[in-house]
């Protein structure tokens, strides 16, 4: 699959999950473009100066995606590899409904949790707890089943007694940790990960892979040096 | 299996069942909204109050005993109160909305959500500050003696949603455009204070109409929702007035339009903050 011409993006599954027996269609991609448009004039002021045709001269315009279309099994694990700017996170927040594409459709079904970037929806003011209950909520938990999963997620994340801290005084490393407890507990039909595993440490990504190998039906990459770089769930 | 395409803005009805869906995510930013702004301050929720009642002060002062607008207004503190809490509402919730997206950016930038959760969630924590100030006036009337229990309190209801939809409606619009435009944010700041002396909060709408007349021009004041909101909150909870007080006629029909108008004006706000929504992410 090829995206962007000059810079192309391939999409590699796993040998592990080919073999598992086809399972109906998580996400179908079909014919996504998505263009940005880059304006060097974002004040009222200078909008209205370069107004009409002069404004065209102050935009640029780039394509991120160009024609993909590929669609991602439940239980199987996808990696997207290719250089920076090739398109692979843009690709996932088109998968996950954070951009809409400028043309083509995107069908997914089942809960999406998405890690894409570090310290995914959580506000530096509140401390862990509120923090996860605030993420498990926008992930499309309730509240009894947050309450019920909480003990499993503090050990997973292994945050102990900072859990009460207000998070902007949390290291990189413990953010990610607890974001991503939250995100595997909630028990996704699809998990995007983009980077944010790469500031764990290795034990953390150890863990990670384990938790992810044991979701019902996918197991993921093993890359013990690379740490699970871009996986669909 | 649900889809998101090109340009292709979800139903109103779509939108709805999704927002109910996450209702339970709505009330924990609303109460996120409210922990967050006050977090770390000794006084923590009393700031709410010291605002609008500094506001108060200086206008019962100041305008009240130096300027002597108080003449002819009795009981000019719940008078100016009243107001104040009508406004206070309107300009909190476009003033909390217009900047909520902006604001939520880190959340947007990364995860899937109905878009209007965030507005709406200003529009929450607006009401709760005004839940606040309804209270304290409750108990001021009740302290002076004249309580609000007439049949002129029905007043109270139509003027509540005819505040709410405008201000929901405008607050929904204006955070999607403060995407684009930043310079909105400044903006609805300036027209905010504008709207405060465009409206019978601080002087009473008798004085309006002395100087401009009845004509058009009184049309077009009285008939802009704050107006119409503060006159019928001012109507419903401001005893004092009974009998002295000069209302526009049909004060009960004139908020009705107004509601219905404001239903409308939501409802295509909302088609517009659907359209837009799409990149929001990458705006951002």
């Amino acid at each position: 699959m090829t995206i962007n011409s000059e810079n192309p993006m391939t999409l590699v599954e796993d040998e592990e999950t080919l073999s598992v027996p086809s399972t109906p269609d998580i996400v179908v991609i079909d014919n996504v473009s998505k263009r940005f448009v880059l304006r060097k004039d974002n004040s009222l002021k200078e909008r209205l100066v370069t107004f009409g045709r002069s404004g065209r001269r102050h935009r640029e315009i780039f394509w991120a995606l160009q024609n993909v279309s590929t669609t991602i099994q439940a239980g199987h694990t996808v990696a997207l590899i290719g250089h920076n700017g090739s398109g692979k996170s843009t690709l996932l927040k088109v998968i996950g409904g954070i951009l809409d594409p400028t043309s083509g459709q995107v069908s997914r079904r089942g809960r999406i949790a998405a890690l894409l970037e570090l310290g995914a929806g959580f506000h530096p003011d509140l401390t862990g707890r509120e923090n996860v209950f605030l993420n498990a909520s926008i992930m499309g938990l309730s509240r009894q089943e947050t309450e019920d999963q909480f003990e499993d997620i503090l050990s997973f994340s292994g945050i102990g007694e900072f859990i009460d801290t207000q998070v902007k005084f949390y290291s990189s490393g413990m953010y990610v940790r607890l974001a991503f407890a939250v995100a595997v507990h909630t028990n996704p039909d699809l998990l995007l990960v983009d980077e944010v595993l790469a500031v764990g440490d290795e034990a953390f990504q150890r863990k990670c892979l384990d938790k992810i190998r044991s979701f019902p039906g996918g197991r993921p990459h093993d890359h013990p040096r690379d740490p699970l770089p871009r996986t669909g769930h | 299996m649900v889809g998101s395409g090109a340009n292709k803005g979800r139903g109103t009805w779509e939108s709805i069942r999704e927002i109910l869906a996450h209702r339970e995510m709505l009330a924990l930013l609303v109460r996120r909204d409210l922990k967050s702004r006050y977090k770390d301050s000794a006084l923590g929720f009393v700031w709410t109050l010291i605002r609008p009642l500094t506001q108060l002060f200086i206008y019962y002062v100041v305008i009240g005993k130096f300027l002597s607008a108080e003449r002819g207004i009795p009981e000019f503190a719940i008078y100016v109160f009243t107001g104040l809490t009508a406004y206070g509402l309107f300009s909190e919730v476009i003033g909390g909305g217009t900047a909520s997206i902006v604001g939520n950016s880190g959340l947007i930038k990364k995860i899937y959500l109905p878009r209007e959760v965030f507005p709406l969630a200003s529009v929450g924590s607006a009401l709760f500050n005004f839940l606040i100030q309804f209270v304290i006036i409750l108990v001021a009337t009740a302290a002076l003696g004249s309580f609000p229990a007439t049949p002129d309190f029905i007043y109270f209801i139509p003027s509540f949603l005819v505040l709410l939809v405008y201000s929901t409606a405008f607050g929904l619009l204006l955070s999607a455009v403060n995407v684009y435009l930043r310079d909105v944010q400044y903006l609805v700041e300036v027209i905010l204070l504008l709207a405060l002396w465009a409206s019978p909060v601080v002087y009473s709408w008798s004085m309006v109409k002395g100087i401009l007349g009845g004509g058009l021009a009184l049309q077009i004041y009285t008939n802009n929702p704050i107006t119409l909101g503060v006159l019928g909150f001012q109507r419903s909870l401001w005893l004092g007035g009974q009998g002295v007080a000069e209302y526009p006629s049909d004060l009960m029909m004139r908020l009705g339009v107004a509601f219905f108008i404001g239903v409308v004006l939501l409802l295509i706000f909302h088609r517009i903050f659907t359209r837009i929504q799409g990149n929001f992410a990458q705006a951002l």
